[in-house]
């Protein structure tokens, strides 16, 4: 399978902040949900995705070109939308449209109006005075218009009402539907990823804690829960994020480590959120162990 | 080239909205001005120019341009140079036009037809229209001026950040005070002699010459601006 | 072709899938050789992941429910197909075996099981003929 997108051992730091060993591939054809707390590095990877950060060391490529040296060819076919709009505030539509032709060889006005229409996007307002929904479809539609093959959203749905995130989806839904394309979707609301991202990358503190289908996620951890008394003391040791409450705990677990557990203690399936919240924890054991 | 080509009519239609209108005023009121008052007038249309720079830095901050750059499949130092060159040729095509009134002003001598021809003020304006040395001379000071501190001001602004133009204007007077109060002051002590300016060339031919050399070096000075501030940005992160 | 995707259903979304398409090839209302929406097109239409879709064309595939044309699509398989008979059969077996224990726990003989079976038959028969 060939990758759109490949990330080799990204390292970045800035201050106290680090990027560590940051490797990743999303294959063409698919979605990937790239996942983690605030701080936990999606911008920087996302800049450094842009040649916008320069990276320590690592290598990216994106559609098998190099991200420094071949980031003009890249950017010709690449597609951004940031959490806040990037584009004159002071103009409408219409001049916007006139300011970003001449820039993209594949650009197609009539592309790009006749999805403005389908967004409901009014043509002729200052584009500063939209809201964040409109503002993102905008920024789609720029996408669209020069025929990116990648999408890169940088927590586009921060702030959003839930109808305006469900729109995302639906047309992120229909931009896969050609299977030379890749969308990389960066949030930390990750119920916009649980359905119809195909991969999830999750990043925390710099480093890549998982990355892989988001069926190989779902399916590779379970939230334990019962007395703390049950647990085999061999288990303990893989307890992810251990929390004890007055009635019990509750900790994530690999599912292969659940063979074996004594029957008083019951699991169920973890969601991406649920993992969120026990790497979370597993760090605030760490620091008062 | 095409990139530059690119975002100087990128920039050119960001401060558009902003500047259509007063650069028009200007550019009519000088018009009329200058043709029934003085050729000279005409040297203030170099403010209209002016009118399509100021905008810039406070769209480009408002609007999040830093993101858009990293984002347009432009090489980045090109978008730097693109803005010293967008300084010129503003300047440049104001000094165009100005010539251009000022000629049709100077020639078609329009004065005479105001009222009271024989009054104080009449008199006062038709000097204006008999001497056509100082015209030119007052439009390329115009563009040289114009041109040098918008250039300047530019680079500075870009290397050092937005927020401290006041400081760097402040700064910058100071120096150039400072150091033209020391030249006056060894001249007049007679420690270095007294600068003597060179004499005009005489012919017409000279003169045109000598504008076209003065506009080509102000060509090369905001080259020259864009490469130091391409040069020094590149090291930057967006 | 209906689906219906329940997202807080305890069924992973792709096991939801293949059930209700197994269901309407089953009862019949998903005619043999009918062409299924393709698995970008289904992953569109509901909202999910490509590799969900993917993932449950493939078992209904394997299970024999669906075929696979190169460069066409997915289509419903023929009836007389050997894994669906099979499946069915099992299915039947399944059925039998339950019944059989439902019927000797509420005590009645062997006898009396196929007496049972045999009026259901007819009953069937009759319903449809």
């Amino acid at each position: 399978m060939e990758n759109i997108l490949e990330i080799n051992g990204l390292c970045k730091s800035y201050g106290d902040f680090s990027l560590k060993d940051v490797s990743f591939a999303l294959p063409k054809g698919y979605i990937m949900g790239f996942v983690g707390q605030n701080g936990s590095g999606k911008t920087t990877t996302i800049r450094a995705i842009l040649n916008m950060a320069k990276a320590d060391s690592g290598k990216i490529s994106v559609f098998g070109l190099d991200s420094v040296t071949d980031t003009i060819a890249i950017k010709e076919r690449l597609g951004v939308v940031f959490d806040e709009l990037y584009l004159a505030n002071h103009l409408n539509v219409r001049q916007i449209e006139q300011q970003l032709k001449p820039f993209y060889k594949d650009w197609s006005t009539e592309d790009f109006f006749r999805r403005i229409k389908d967004f409901g996007l009014p043509d002729d307002k200052k584009v500063g005075a939209f809201s964040k929904g409109m503002k993102m479809k905008l920024m789609i539609a720029v996408a669209l218009s020069h025929k990116a093959e990648l999408i890169v959203l940088d927590e586009p749905t921060s702030g959003l009402d839930p109808v305006a995130r469900d729109e995302l989806l639906d047309i992120l839904s229909e931009y896969i539907e050609d299977e030379n394309r890749g969308v990389l979707f960066s949030t930390h609301i990750t119920a916009d990823v649980e359905r119809i991202a195909d991969y999830v990358t999750i990043l925390h503190n710099g480093k890549v804690w998982f990355t892989g289908t988001k069926d190989e996620l779902a399916e590779g951890y379970a939230v334990l829960k019962g007395a703390e008394a049950d647990i085999p003391g061999a288990l303990k040791e893989k307890l992810i994020g251990f929390h004890n409450y007055r009635n019990g705990f509750e900790a994530l677990i690999k599912t292969a480590d659940l063979v074996g557990v004594p029957s008083p203690l019951e699991y169920e399936k973890a969601s991406i959120d649920e993992i969120l919240v026990y790497i979370a924890k597993e760090d605030k054991n760490e620091r008062h162990s | 080239m095409k990139d530059i080509l690119k975002i100087m009519r990128f920039d050119f239609l960001s401060a558009r909205p902003y500047a259509l209108a007063p650069a028009a005023i200007i550019l009519l009121l000088c018009a009329a001005l200058s043709l029934f008052f003085s050729p000279i007038i005409s040297a203030y249309i170099t403010f209209g120019a002016a009118i399509f720079i100021i905008p810039l830095g406070g769209v480009a901050e408002k609007s999040g341009f830093n993101r858009l750059y990293g984002i347009l499949p432009v090489n980045r130092k090109n978008i730097t140079r693109a803005r010293f060159i967008y300084i010129f040729f503003l300047h440049f095509i104001a000094e165009i036009i100005e010539i251009a009134i000022a000629f049709v002003s100077f020639n078609l001598k329009l004065n005479k037809l105001l009222p009271n021809q024989n009054g104080e003020l009449a008199q006062m304006v038709s000097k204006g229209f008999e001497d056509g040395f100082l015209i030119p001379v007052a439009i390329i000071a115009a563009f040289i001026l114009f041109c040098l501190l918008f250039g300047y001001m530019e680079m500075m602004g870009q290397l050092f950040g937005r927020e401290n133009e006041l400081k760097i204007i402040i700064i910058t007077l100071g120096v150039v005070c400072g150091v033209v109060f020391v030249i006056l002051l060894l001249a007049e002590r007679e420690i270095i002699p007294t600068l003597k300016f060179p004499s005009l060339p005489v012919t017409t031919a000279g003169k045109v010459i000598l504008g076209v050399v003065l506009n080509i070096i102000m060509l090369g000075i905001c080259v020259l601006f864009g490469e130091i501030t391409a040069n020094r940005l590149a090291k930057r992160e967006l | 072709m209906k689906i219906i995707i329940k997202n807080k259903s305890e069924l992973p979304i792709y096991e939801q899938i293949e059930q209700q398409i197994r269901e309407q090839i089953l009862d019949g209302s998903a005619a043999e050789n009918e062409q299924l929406p393709s698995i970008r097109q289904l992953a569109r239409d509901l909202k999910i992941s490509v590799i969900t879709t993917t993932r449950a064309y493939n078992d209904l595939a394997d299970e024999g429910f669906i075929v696979s044309v190169s460069g066409k699509g997915y289509f419903v398989a023929p009836r007389n197909n050997e894994l669906l008979r099979e499946r069915m059969l099992c299915e039947m077996e399944e059925a039998l075996d339950k019944a059989i224990s439902s019927g000797r726990n509420a005590g009645l003989s062997d006898e009396e099981i196929i007496t049972a079976l045999k009026n259901y038959l007819e009953d069937q028969n009759g319903k449809y003929s």
